[in-house]
């Protein structure tokens, strides 16, 4: 892996440019990852926390304890699920200080909920990807949630993610079986023929 | 996970549809200040320490120096060799004690600034 001449910094390969931040200090290389990275991990903490400015708030941590913990990305596996491990652990950090504050938030959850976040958004004219996205997971559970948004929205795989929840990669994929069956039905979609 | 099923084509449509929103304005901006600012503060802080052990070193030091003076005084104005015995432990007692937290403290804060430039130099 050769160290990239600024110039190059927009094409070089994520794994490069880690190992260029963390062993040169090259803020320019730690900048273009997170421009890189910022849509994903944000969008996956907005499903994990479901609260937009939290979930910004939570992103620049992820980057922040990213760029603390870079000497330690080793280069095995893809810098995009190393990042996706790191905002998970924020975001698991931060539930665990808000314990009592999720409970309640937890009890007010549920498929109407859900719902309802997701007709308030359209009916404003907001994000309509967002919305949707709310609604389909409003029927799902927290576990399977975080499960699905690994999966769709990181790009994880399921061993991926069974390492970094400490489960086998058949109990993520069962999980995940699990929430689609509920998104079926609860939407009344047709099975694959 | 991909493939034809109705469900996982709704899901992967909808997650990259809430991923097109993007992050807001500047955001990279904002958290490389927040890296840059998180650097300074690390700076400050080690800094700090190293000052702090300099300083209770040598006060440390220099409150050994008159105790060391002062019991040198002592024999000579006593002219006492035979009291040697007996000064020697009373000067180490007040002196050892103030002598090793100032030098515990000020190789700490030694190791902390040479941590601190190496992280600076991307040495770590």
């Amino acid at each position: 892996m050769a160290l990239q001449r600024p110039a190059d910094l927009s094409g070089a390969a994520d794994e490069v440019l880690a190992l260029q931040a963390a062993t040169l200090s090259d803020d320019a290389a730690y900048e273009t990852l997170v421009r890189r990275h910022a849509r994903r991990t944000l969008s996956m903490l907005r499903r994990f926390t479901r609260d937009p400015a939290l979930a910004e708030e939570l992103c620049q941590e992820t980057f922040l304890r990213a760029w603390q913990k870079l000497p330690s990305f080793q280069g095995q596996g893809s810098f995009g699920g190393w990042l996706a491990a790191v905002a998970y652990n924020v975001f698991l950090q931060h539930r665990r200080r808000h314990a009592a504050r999720d409970r309640v938030t937890d009890s007010l959850d549920g498929p109407d909920a859900g719902a309802g976040l997701a007709d308030r958004q359209s009916s404003n004219g907001a994000d309509t990807g967002a919305a949707e996205l709310d609604r389909l997971l409003a029927v799902v559970s927290e576990d399977e949630r975080v499960v699905l948004t690994l999966s769709y929205g990181a790009g994880l795989s399921a061993t991926e993610i069974g390492a970094m929840l400490g489960v086998a990669p058949g109990t993520v994929k069962s999980q995940i079986h699990r929430a689609k069956d509920k998104i079926r039905r609860a939407f009344d979609i047709e099975a694959e023929t | 996970m991909t493939g034809h099923d109705p469900v996982d084509t709704l899901l992967t449509r909808a997650f990259a549809a809430d991923a097109a929103a993007g992050p807001p304005d500047r955001f990279a901006e904002r958290v490389m200040a927040r890296i840059r600012r998180r650097r300074r503060l690390r700076v400050v802080v080690l800094s700090a320490a190293l000052g702090i052990g300099i300083a209770v070193t040598a006060a440390a030091s220099a409150s050994a120096i008159v105790e060391f003076g002062r019991w040198l005084g002592t024999l000579r104005l006593d002219g006492a060799v035979l009291d040697v015995a007996a000064a020697l432990p009373a000067a180490s007692a007040s002196t050892w004690p103030a002598a090793f937290p100032a030098a515990a403290a000020l190789l700490l804060g030694l190791l902390g600034w040479f941590v601190c430039l190496d992280e600076e130099s991307g040495a770590l």
